[in-house]
């Protein structure tokens, strides 16, 4: 077949270089960088659970967080860790921080979010917060085993510390001491919390996830296997909203909220080009 | 034996272990409240008084049980070996848990309420009645309670309060029957205000109306209260509050006038009242003391008690019951511990063998100087510097005897080169779907359409941008709002739809682990006579 | 356009943007000093910056086409990261689970004897010779020997893993038999539009998952009366819920993008204020 020797101008919007689309999208987030726009988020049904699991957890137990986040979204998981440190300590419930070999770069990036916060809100390693040695998964086995025995999986602390050194650590033995097991992983289904400990023995279990697996999770928010779930930087910064502390995902979900309207704007200009240069064709074929 | 034959045998052996300690009990024998003894709720019958508590056979499991006694003198015995009322999953409110018990005799039954939590740690009011025996008994749906001025309610909202819209969390109440009517006193925690007693009254359970106004305000509660109860005297109120140990009385008289008592120690030091209702007899109370110095780790860590406590100053309390005999744990479940420990160490070092191979790759590359042979150089300086690297200088900074320079260096190559271009690599897709979103999601069929609706939708639904057009919206059209609209998108549709992809991937994995397990999945034994194929 | 003007042009650009990006240099280092900071301090933290800022714009040169710039830092990323791992494979399990308990068994031994307790670190040298067993991949004759690590780990973790799937999978099935017409035991007290509301979204959510099931059913003919109708309505919701995946998929990488953007622009080159 014989191309068409003079495309007409929406056949060449249609088949522009895909470089011209890359090159106005930076050029938008680089301006959006500077925008100072501000609207309130919405707040998700189970971003309000979670938020309320943690106003009623019962007093005498500590909360799990696992740090299995990696580099790559690490500015979604950010956001959905620091909320919840941030609330942890706000609420005075101890914490412990959960890190394992699969995800090694959660040993590094976790922790420092947790120091960090806790340098600036004035709480104690040891008494508010510690950070677990890290444990091997083994598909699941490493956590059927903490479950029944804490001590026995988690020797030692991220520092060699024997972990029943720590004041908060002394009365905490096994699963049944812990009140809420909250997870940021970038699939939240690799670290089996749900399989091994939250369908055995009911611990109430949250997920801080990438918005990407976050849909996976829906059947299970559902289903209530989950209490509640921070869905990317939206959810971080809807609890944000909640906490009243307006963070790093307020500022990323604002900026999003405009980045995602090019997405529509491009969707919309291709499809108007691809009818306008239909018609054009469809009315040179007629004369 | 063939090779073959003996690493099937192997494989099998290994995961009949696991495959048994997932049908075999974890622990054997036991009561149903061997866990946790807790929530007394005494009712006085024509035949005697009965105590009803809820136990625990393990953390969160929670049922009811009775104690009954015919004379305040003679002793305390069990109703039944069995528990009166156990959880189902067909009542999701007190799945996980039953706290402060009331109970009282009206109309020729024992009616019985306490607050349940659910899976998603919601409490809720929960009734049951019993017959006067105490043996039969039957749920009953919870109270509802009726705001003072409803406020508008959009659709789908109140199945999630099955009380009622309260105006805070319910932790403790009281309850009231005289004259054919119910009055309630409940102990509600709203966020940003504390904690306030709130009295319903009403004829009938499901339609209790609210006072306009807290009968007892936040600032004659005493801080952490534990448990509540609240009796009339006269034509007033007499409030009881337990924080930790210690009993406040709250005196309310018909005017509204608060008269607040010193407190008084209930228990021992060191120990925790989780419950507490006053009878004509005392009071009655649950106690928790953690366990010390270290339990072994199938107990319940805590020491749980029903207590009764004469209503005098400086008696000591009486003991009703203590949990029941304890299950014991079985060999299975003591060895998979060792098992996992194995399992773990296994599995560590075949995470060598890809890093090895990689290895072997870069460096027959760099000796044969074959093309990109300097890129594969730059590869083998990273790996054996980041590795030397971690090994001295990993920490997170409280590491104790570390150098601080291997510390550094550490954190200064992780933050220069791990994080920022594990980001970047990360965020480069966003420029691809950019392109892919102009070139190919183009409207030609009614699925395409939907596809691209739906994506739009979730886009801007759950972004500030989506809340900013709900706002502009009047209130009774809230379901054409964004937010609205891809919540319901990814809690309904994209929840069923994933859902039926779920079941069926599951019911894949299991028969592939049934496969693999059973020596039926020939590819995973390919390759033994030293041929890899 | 000549090749001189071209260069030329090239040649000009580079240094508009070296003295762009010097005098921003200039004046943040300046920053630091009058906040009285350490010099070594400032020299860490610059060199960390700018490490990082030339590595992002290593990825995203990528996008142009490909080029000598990125595969140095893609190599450099994919060593660092490999060397990390390996460093705490060997740290944190092989050491920590094994070799330490290992020997703290063997201390015990020699002060007490065989007790109870130094047969918890011994025995501990049984999966550390399995593991080893691992090795023989490199070896062309005794290559079977390998798999009996590997045909360990595998039947545990098909045991595992039915346990994991099944104690999952449980709950959404029978979470999927929903009231399509809540009654009282559901919602107590209840008006008869919220009944209905809540009873339509149910039988949205069953006839959904139901239908995606059928979709996915193989066992009967496509074209059959039964399965035609139910599969093509599985086929709407799932592109509904492909559609949601996209927009998700989207925001996440978009998060992403806004971060490294604001990194380049506030902490590189100082040109906004830092979040």
């Amino acid at each position: 077949m014989k191309a068409d020797p003079t495309p007409g101008f929406w056949d060449r919007v249609q088949h522009c270089s895909p470089r011209v689309l890359y090159l106005l999208f930076a050029v938008m987030m680089v301006a959006l960088e500077f925008h100072t726009v501000r609207f309130p988020i919405p707040v998700p049904s189970y971003v309000n659970k979670l938020y309320q699991a943690i106003e009623t957890l019962p007093p005498g137990k500590i909360v799990i967080l696992d740090s299995s986040m990696d580099a790559g979204w690490y500015p979604e998981a950010r956001g959905a860790f620091e909320v919840i440190v941030r609330h942890l300590f706000k609420r005075g419930i101890p914490f412990a921080v959960f890190t394992n070999t699969s995800f090694f770069e959660g040993q590094r990036l976790g922790p420092q979010i947790v120091e960090d916060v806790a340098r600036e809100m004035g709480k104690e390693y040891g008494r508010d917060y510690c950070i677990w040695g890290a444990i091997v998964l083994a598909q699941g086995a490493g956590l059927q085993s903490l479950a029944k025995d804490i001590h026995g999986q988690v020797k030692v602390d991220a520092s060699g510390r024997p972990l029943a050194t720590l004041p908060m650590m002394q009365k905490v033995k096994d699963i049944q001491d812990i009140g809420l097991i909250f997870s940021v992983c970038y699939s939240w289904e690799s670290v089996q919390w749900l399989g091994f400990i939250r369908s055995v023995y009911g611990t109430p279990y949250a997920v801080g996830t990438s918005a990407i697996s976050s849909s996976t999770a829906y059947p299970y928010l559902d289903s209530g296997q989950i209490t509640g779930m921070i869905p990317g930087a939206a959810g971080a910064a809807s609890y944000e909203r909640l906490l009243k502390s307006p963070g790093s995902a307020t500022r990323i979900a604002a900026v999003q909220s405009f980045a995602v309207l090019y997405v529509v704007a491009a969707i919309a200009l291709g499809n108007l080009a691809m009818a306008l240069a239909a018609l054009k064709t469809r009315r040179e074929a007629k004369t | 034996m063939t090779k073959r034959a003996f690493l099937k045998t192997l494989a099998f052996m290994t995961g009949l272990f696991f495959v048994l300690e997932f049908f075999l009990p974890d622990k054997v024998g036991g009561r149903f409240d061997s866990y946790e003894v807790h929530a007394p709720a005494p009712v006085q019958t024509s035949s005697g008084t009965h105590l009803f508590y809820a136990g625990s056979y393990a953390d969160r499991l929670p049922a009811l049980g009775g104690l009954t006694r015919t004379a305040p003198s003679a002793p305390w015995l069990p109703l039944s070996e069995n528990p009166l009322l156990q959880r189902s999953p067909l009542v999701p409110e007190d799945l996980t848990g039953m706290q402060h018990l009331a109970g009282l005799p009206a109309k020729g039954w024992i009616e019985l309420f306490y607050i349940g939590t659910s899976a998603g740690q919601n409490t809720t009011l929960c009734h049951a009645s019993g017959s006067t025996d105490g043996l039969q008994w039957y749920r009953k749906p919870p109270p509802r309670f009726l705001p003072p001025s409803p406020p508008l309610q959009r659709a789908g909202q109140t199945h999630l309060r099955p009380n009622g819209p309260l105006p805070g969390n319910m932790e403790g109440f009281a309850v009231d029957y005289s004259n054919d009517q119910w009055t309630f006193l409940l102990l509600l925690r709203i966020t940003g205000k504390g904690l306030s007693v709130w009295q319903a009254t009403g004829r009938e359970l499901t339609a209790l109306q609210l006072a306009e106004t807290p009968l007892c305000p936040p600032e004659s509660i005493p801080a952490d209260v534990t448990a509540f109860d609240g009796a009339r005297a006269g034509s007033g109120w007499t409030l009881f509050f337990v924080a930790l140990n210690q009993l406040t009385t709250v005196t309310i008289d018909s005017h509204g006038t608060l008269t607040q008592s010193t407190p008084r120690q209930l228990v021992a030091t060191g120990e925790r009242v989780t419950a507490f209702r006053t009878a004509h007899d005392g009071f009655y109370i649950s106690s928790a003391r953690d366990r010390h110095p270290t339990p072994p780790r199938e107990f319940s860590p805590r020491d749980t008690q029903l207590l009764l406590l004469p209503t005098t100053e400086h008696a000591s309390p009486v003991m009703i019951h203590h949990p029941g005999p304890r299950p014991t744990p079985t060999y299975l479940s003591r060895g998979i511990l060792t098992a996992g420990t194995f399992l773990q160490i296994i599995v560590a070092t075949a995470l060598l063998i890809p890093v090895i191979n990689l290895s072997l790759f870069h460096g027959k590359k760099i000796a044969r100087l074959t093309p990109g042979w300097s890129m594969s150089g730059i590869f083998f300086i990273c790996l054996i510097g980041m590795f030397l690297i971690t090994l001295a200088g990993k920490g997170t900074g409280t590491t104790q005897g570390q150098s601080e320079l291997w510390t550094q260096t550490y954190s200064f190559l992780f933050k220069s080169i791990i994080q920022p271009m594990g980001t970047a690599v990360f965020s480069m897709i966003a420029f691809y779907m950019v392109s892919a979103a102009y070139r190919s999601f183009r409207v030609r069929s009614l699925e395409s359409i939907l596809l691209m609706a739906s994506a739009c939708i979730v886009m801007i639904g759950q972004m500030p941008l989506g809340e900013l057009q709900a706002s502009v919206l009047p209130d009774s059209t809230y379901y054409l709002g964004l937010p609205w609209l891809s919540q319901k998108l990814l809690t309904v549709i994209n929840a069923c739809a994933y859902r039926g992809v779920l079941i069926g991937l599951t019911i894949g994995g299991i028969s592939i682990a049934i496969r693999i397990w059973l020596g039926l999945d020939n590819s995973v034994y390919s390759g033994l006579e030293g041929k890899p194929r | 356009m000549t090749l001189r003007t071209k260069h030329l042009l090239i040649v000009m650009a580079g240094v508009i943007l070296t003295a762009f990006l010097a005098q921003g240099e200039y004046r943040i280092v300046n920053h630091m000093l009058s906040a009285s900071i350490p010099a070594s301090t400032i020299l860490y933290q610059r060199g960390m910056i700018w490490l990082g800022a030339l590595g992002t714009l290593a990825v995203y040169s990528f996008l142009i086409r490909e080029n000598p710039f990125y595969k140095a830092f893609e190599y450099a990323l994919l060593g660092c990261a490999t060397g990390m791992g390996i460093a705490i494979v060997i740290q944190d399990a092989l050491m920590a689970k094994c070799l330490i308990p290992i020997q703290h068994g063997i201390t015990l031994m020699r002060h007490d004897g065989l007790t109870m307790e130094a047969l918890d670190g011994l025995i501990l040298v049984i999966p550390g010779l399995i593991g080893l067993l691992w090795f023989f991949q490199f070896s062309k004759r005794w290559f079977w020997i390998s798999r009996i690590p590997m045909v360990i780990g595998l039947g545990a973790g098909a045991g595992l893993a039915f346990k994991d799937l099944f104690n999952r999978i449980v709950p959404q099935i029978t979470g999927t038999a929903k009231p399509l017409w809540p009654g009282e035991t559901f919602m107590a007290g209840a008006s008869f539009w919220d009944r209905a509301a809540i009873g339509f979204e149910n039988f949205v959510f069953v006839v959904g998952t139901l239908s995606v099931l059928i979709y996915f059913f193989f066992t009967v003919r496509r074209k059959h009366l039964l399965v035609r109708g139910p599969a093509a309505l599985g086929r709407w919701y799932l592109m509904l819920s492909l559609g949601a995946f996209f927009g998700n998929t989207f925001m996440s990488r978009l998060s992403a993008l806004i971060e490294r953007v604001h990194f380049l622009c506030s902490q590189w080159l100082g040109l906004s204020k830092p979040w």
